[in-house]
């Protein structure tokens, strides 16, 4: 069995997010789309967590599943997933790490975590909504 | 619950005929109600008691700025220590916003608007949701993370 990790503090995964900023986020973070840059008040700090990458886009709902996060990306699919096309559910470690990815078939619109067995749900319009159970902990 | 369920307009309490159009995101707020976003109708819906002979239904009513506005999203603090995490679609990033030095006051609302494209804390006795953070593509999910100490 896997053993769960604890959560990391705000205070130790800023290290983290401060490599990832001078790494090159902050220009992507500054470069987003046609708007103004973001900007934020007072106390309140911004940072970069994840950006779409390897082929998919358009991050939408996003869920805690146990130690990890989870990101349902919408991949330009058509609503009612008429044109075929796939979504892309991304699991994230709490410092932005990819961990895995999968792809579903569909337009994915939301995510939930079943309280009690922890399992991660995800309905990809037109198909069945389906669940992967989350790994045991030791 | 129908979608032209009666519902209590929680700033004046007066008694209204809800019409949703297009119930969204669902959550449930720190005193255990339904929270759920009916986006385009620019309100929120609380729920207490669902399913039940005292169910009660509240309308609340998002305003921007002084005019209506549409909310994907909305969060309660969960914990000081906490930090936010909120996807932008149209921008292609998923930000993280943490809140120094006292950290973020539980129970306080966050909601995301996607049309305004702005975060912002939610007044939830009158609607008013006040931006903290601007200038992304479309705001979308909210999650506050809790570590585990």
């Amino acid at each position: 069995m896997t053993p769960c990790r604890r959560l990391p503090s705000p205070a130790r995964l800023r290290p983290v997010v401060s490599k990832i900023l001078a790494c090159g986020c902050l220009a992507a973070l500054q470069a987003v789309a046609s708007h103004a840059a973001p900007a934020v008040k007072p106390p309140y700090q911004l940072s970069v967590f994840a950006q779409s990458e390897n082929g998919y886009s358009q991050p939408d709902s996003i869920v805690q599943w146990q130690d990890s996060i989870v990101v349902g990306f919408q991949n330009h699919v058509a609503k009612d997933g008429s044109d075929g096309k796939s979504s892309t559910i991304v699991q994230y470690a709490l410092n932005g790490r990819v961990q895995r990815t999968f792809s579903v078939p569909g337009h994915n619109d939301g995510l939930h975590v079943i309280a009690g067995t922890n399992d991660l749900c995800w309905p990809a319009t037109p198909m069945p909504s389906i669940c992967r159970r989350a790994p045991r902990c030791s | 619950m129908a979608g032209n369920a009666n519902a209590i307009d929680l700033p004046t309490g007066a008694t209204v005929q809800l019409n949703l159009t297009d119930p969204d995101s669902m959550t449930v707020d720190p005193r255990g109600d339904i929270v759920f976003t009916s986006q385009a109708d620019g309100e929120l819906v609380f729920v207490r008691d669902p399913l039940t002979a005292s169910q009660t239904v509240g309308r609340l009513q998002i305003t921007l700025n002084g005019a209506a506005t549409t909310l994907d999203d909305t969060a309660f603090a969960t914990h000081p220590n906490a930090f936010l995490l909120f996807t932008d679609v149209s921008g292609d990033t998923i930000y993280r916003l943490d809140s120094a030095p006292f950290g973020f006051e539980p129970g306080t609302a966050y909601s995301g608007s996607d049309t305004a494209a702005v975060l912002g804390v939610l007044n939830l006795d009158n609607g008013v949701l006040t931006p903290i953070a601007t200038g992304f593509g479309s705001v979308r999910g909210l999650l506050f993370v809790t570590p585990i100490r």
